[in-house]
């Protein structure tokens, strides 16, 4: 089971809060409504991870999907506050070396703001 | 002590896997959350796996797991009657180096044999036998 809360920052970023686990039924259940969030226009987005429980390989393939798109419009997707487990998971995976991952929201709005022009 | 779990090379049985990693395996081997994630992990990937490609053809069949604790290890044994596939055999991963460049197919398997401690297949009487251990 897995769903999105989306909210609006200052300085034009979105952030989108993953909840609960992305494993092939929870992929399944946010994909579309991920994508459209986090990679159908030319955004800032920072993907919150501290209620993400659960990572597998499709929920990364999801994560990375997304952050290619993004990337090709010019914006970017950077990742905040995921657990150990899921941190030590993106890790393994590579994720880590692609898509920026910080431990605080602050550095984050930093980093987006200073790759991302209007 | 031993615990076993049959599933149905179904997709809709991977919740009553994690449900039972979550649940029963956790709780009976008291097992802590950091090993719980990787065991729920390893599960996951090998039986989606199964579940979607080691049947080319329809058909109803079962997927036998067996898990048992022993001396701060904890052992899996996964049986199925699909396809011989060898989860070891697989050539390593390169992971990508730009966004540009990621298109990710092997992760899961990847990702398993990174976190088993040991892994052991053997293709016996048509049947694939994984067997694994993980240090707790």
């Amino acid at each position: 089971m897995a769903q999105l809360e989306i909210q609006e920052l200052d300085n034009a970023i979105k952030q989108v809060k993953i909840i609960g686990r992305l494993d092939i039924q929870g992929t399944g259940e946010i994909e579309t409504s991920f994508t459209a969030h986090t990679a159908s226009k030319k955004e800032k987005v920072i993907v919150d991870l501290a209620d993400l429980n659960f990572l597998s390989s499709i929920g990364i393939r999801l994560l990375l999907t997304a952050a290619k798109a993004q990337t090709k419009r010019g914006g970017k997707i950077v990742f905040i506050n995921p657990q150990s487990s899921v941190e030590e998971t993106l890790v393994i995976a590579g994720i880590n070396l692609l898509i920026p991952i910080y431990d605080n929201a602050a550095l984050a709005t930093e980093d987006l703001n200073a790759a991302v022009t209007e | 002590m031993l615990c076993h779990l049959t599933l149905k090379n179904n997709v809709d049985e991977l919740n009553t896997l994690s449900a039972w990693v979550n649940d029963n395996i956790a709780t009976l081997f008291k097992i802590p959350e950091k090993t719980t994630f990787k065991i729920d992990l390893v599960l996951t990937e090998l039986i989606s796996n199964i579940i979607s490609y080691a049947y080319p053809i329809e058909c109803d069949s079962k997927i036998e797991i067996k898990c048992r604790y022993w001396q701060d290890n904890i052992e899996i044994e996964i049986e199925d009657s699909g396809s011989p596939f060898n989860p070891l055999a697989a050539p390593d991963l390169v992971l990508p180096k730009t966004l540009a460049d990621a298109d990710i197919g092997g992760l899961g398997i990847h990702l398993v044999r990174h976190y088993i401690d040991e892994g052991n297949y053997q293709r016996k009487n048509d049947k694939n036998i994984f067997s694994m251990r993980l240090k707790i």
